[in-house]
């Protein structure tokens, strides 16, 4: 360290105690910068053979240490005639009462307070090289017994020194209440900081919570205009279903009449000219016959098709087992000269428009009817196939000629045959009533097949007991 | 027009009407039958008015009506002879191609007496217009005021 200050000409010797190497060092730069010469000792026993060794103008020792502390450093050269009058600073903290009462005792000169500050430090030190002479002319040996905190302490301190503990005491306690001050502006400064954070954050989430709440507002909206949409868009589409379904219905009978016509023509035709015709002549007017026969029928089922759309539904509990054993039992007269094996499981009740499901069945049973007509035995299973969204799955196998499954899914549609007319009578629209029936019914339907192998139709209805649940509104 | 008029025919078809015609004669009732081509002239006739101004006093014993018809169709027909004190004791027969329950049920409410589909196959078209012809015109004794039958010796 060099001696930057070129101030105190006569630069003091002040002889430094301290066991710990960077307050020392510290207190060393501070008092060199200013022209002191400094000697360096880590405890009261090495300070007192340096100051034996060569007397400083000041001591400044610290308190805690080892071997020898600063209180019995300080005491031993105020005892010290030599020695006592070299001014001793005490390094403390002077948190408790004790150690002042403790420095008085010992005989010390002046305190300064850790942590010092530097200016604080130089005054003091400039202070007491500067009042050393008058220490010298007062001096007492008189003392006095004082108890404290428990203890017995003589203090034997004169004027000066007492004048200077209560200084220091003083500026401790001012300084300590400058700290606090600062502490407290610094935990306001603080707290406003907190608090201008929590207003902050509130209103933040104020704000969060405000867009939450406009973004749930306006997923509301538009889920209602969504539901409106939908239901609109249903009603419109139930509308053009009906108006479909009443145009094909009026359709269907305007054709009736001139298809009629036909028939009535011919027959009179064949009446009329029956001697005169060649066989070949009346198997042409059979050929018109059986042609409008058939397209009247496809026109009836047409009919049947749109009247289903369009029949309001009466929906009550139905049991399936009298429903089903009622078709195959109006089956069974017309293939009495057949061999079909019936395996017709119990069956559970449902909820549905009795007319329509009886017509589902027949629908079905007179299908695997006919498409089992090659078989020996025929075998028509009736059964239920489990759950599907608190439905019942329902559903009607045979083992006849099935059908490829990659048309599985024509199979529902209106006029749709996957069989050649000459192989199967119909005309297609068996399936198409089954998938409208059921569906007007919340159900769905489905068929699995393999040709050569055997079909097998599964539908869904609602059961009595999950009416309850799903749609209470019902019995309200 | 010598016809007598007890069964009122009354379509807007020809076909339909010829065909009627030719089904009654099988069954010796042609003779009976006069035809008319919609609702109007069946109103006009059974009024007397128009056309048939001039005809003998007395109601036919039975009107076979078609439903859907031009100007005046065969519901309003039926509503008017239903609503009328003095026609409302006539039988109407509605024949119509349609089976749909609108009309069937416009039908019975407008009172009709009876309500046939008209087969498809001529031979049941015969068949029905028989049924309904003889019941109507021959077994049913209709109310006074009816035209009378032709007396035997004309058969």
């Amino acid at each position: 360290m060099k001696a930057q200050d070129n101030h105190p000409k006569d630069g003091a010797h002040i002889l430094i105690v301290e066991d710990s190497p960077t307050q020392a060092e510290q207190l060393k730069h501070i008092l060199e910068r200013r022209g002191y010469h400094l000697s360096m000792t880590r405890n009261g026993r090495e300070a007192l053979a340096a100051i034996r060794e060569r007397r400083p103008a000041l001591v400044i020792s610290d308190i805690v240490m080892p071997e020898m502390d600063g209180y019995q450093l300080c005491g031993r050269l105020k005892k010290d005639e030599d020695l006592r009058n070299i001014p001793v600073i005490l390094l403390t903290s002077l948190t408790d009462p004790v150690d002042v009462v403790r420095g008085l005792e010992c005989g010390a000169d002046n305190f300064i307070f850790k942590p010092y500050d530097e200016q604080d430090l130089l005054a003091r030190v400039a202070y007491m090289l500067a009042n050393r002479r008058l220490r010298d002319s007062e001096n007492s040996q008189m003392g006095v017994e004082i108890f404290f905190a428990g203890q017995k302490f003589f203090i034997t301190s004169d004027r000066l020194q007492i004048l200077n503990l209560l200084l220091s005491t003083y500026e401790a306690a001012v300084q300590r209440n400058r700290e606090l001050s600062a502490a407290r502006d610094e935990l306001r400064q603080l707290n406003e900081d907190l608090e201008a954070r929590v207003r902050e954050r509130t209103a933040a989430l104020e704000a969060e919570v405000l867009e939450r709440k406009g973004a749930e507002e306006e997923v509301r909206g538009l889920n209602a205009q969504l539901e409106q949409r939908v239901l609109e868009r249903t009603a419109r589409l139930e509308a053009a279903n009906k108006e479909l379904d009443a145009f094909s219905a009026s359709v269907s009978h305007d054709l009736r009449a001139p298809l009629r016509h036909v028939q009535g023509y011919v027959e009179l035709l064949a009446q009329e000219a029956q001697s005169q015709l060649s066989d070949k002549s009346q198997r042409y007017l059979k050929t018109i016959v059986d042609a409008s026969l058939e397209m009247g029928e496809l026109i009836d089922d047409l009919l049947s098709f749109s009247r289903m759309g369009r029949a309001e539904m009466h929906e009550s509990e139905v049991l399936l087992d009298g429903l089903v054993q009622e078709s195959v039992r109006k089956l069974e007269m017309a293939t009495h000269d057949r061999n079909i094996v019936w395996k017709i499981a119990p069956l559970p009740k449902v909820v549905g428009d009795p007319s329509m499901l009886k017509q589902v069945f027949a629908n079905l049973l007179s299908n695997a009817v006919k498409y089992t007509r090659p078989r020996d035995p025929a075998e028509i299973e009736i059964g239920r196939a489990g759950e599907e969204d608190g439905r019942l799955i329902l559903f009607v196998r045979d083992n006849g000629v099935g059908f490829d499954p990659q048309y599985a899914g024509k199979l529902f549609g209106v006029f749709q045959r996957l069989h050649r007319a000459d192989e199967f009578e119909g005309t297609g629209i068996g399936l198409a009533n089954v998938r409208r029936i059921i569906t007007r019914h919340g159900g769905r339907t489905w068929a699995e097949g393999k040709l050569g192998v055997g079909a097998a139709f599964y539908f869904t209805l609602r059961s009595p007991t999950a009416s309850v649940t799903i749609e209470p509104k019902e019995n309200s | 027009m010598n016809n007598l008029g007890r069964i009122l025919l009354v379509d807007d078809s020809d076909r339909d009407r010829e065909m009627a015609l030719i089904a009654l004669e099988q069954h010796h009732l042609a003779h009976e039958v006069l035809s008319l081509r919609d609702g109007a002239e069946a109103l006009d006739y059974l009024y007397r008015r128009g056309e048939f101004a001039g005809r003998s006093r007395g109601n036919p014993a039975v009107v076979l009506l078609d439903l859907k018809m031009p100007r005046v169709s065969g519901l309003e027909v039926l509503r008017q002879i239903k609503g009328d004190p003095a026609l409302k004791m006539i039988a109407v027969v509605v024949m119509t191609s349609s089976s749909e329950e609108q009309d069937l049920l416009d039908s019975y409410q407008g009172g009709v007496n009876a309500y046939v589909v008209k087969p498809l196959r001529f031979s049941a078209f015969v068949e029905a217009i028989k049924q309904v012809g003889a019941f109507w015109a021959v077994f049913n004794e209709p109310p006074p005021g009816t035209l009378r039958k032709e007396s035997p010796s004309g058969l």
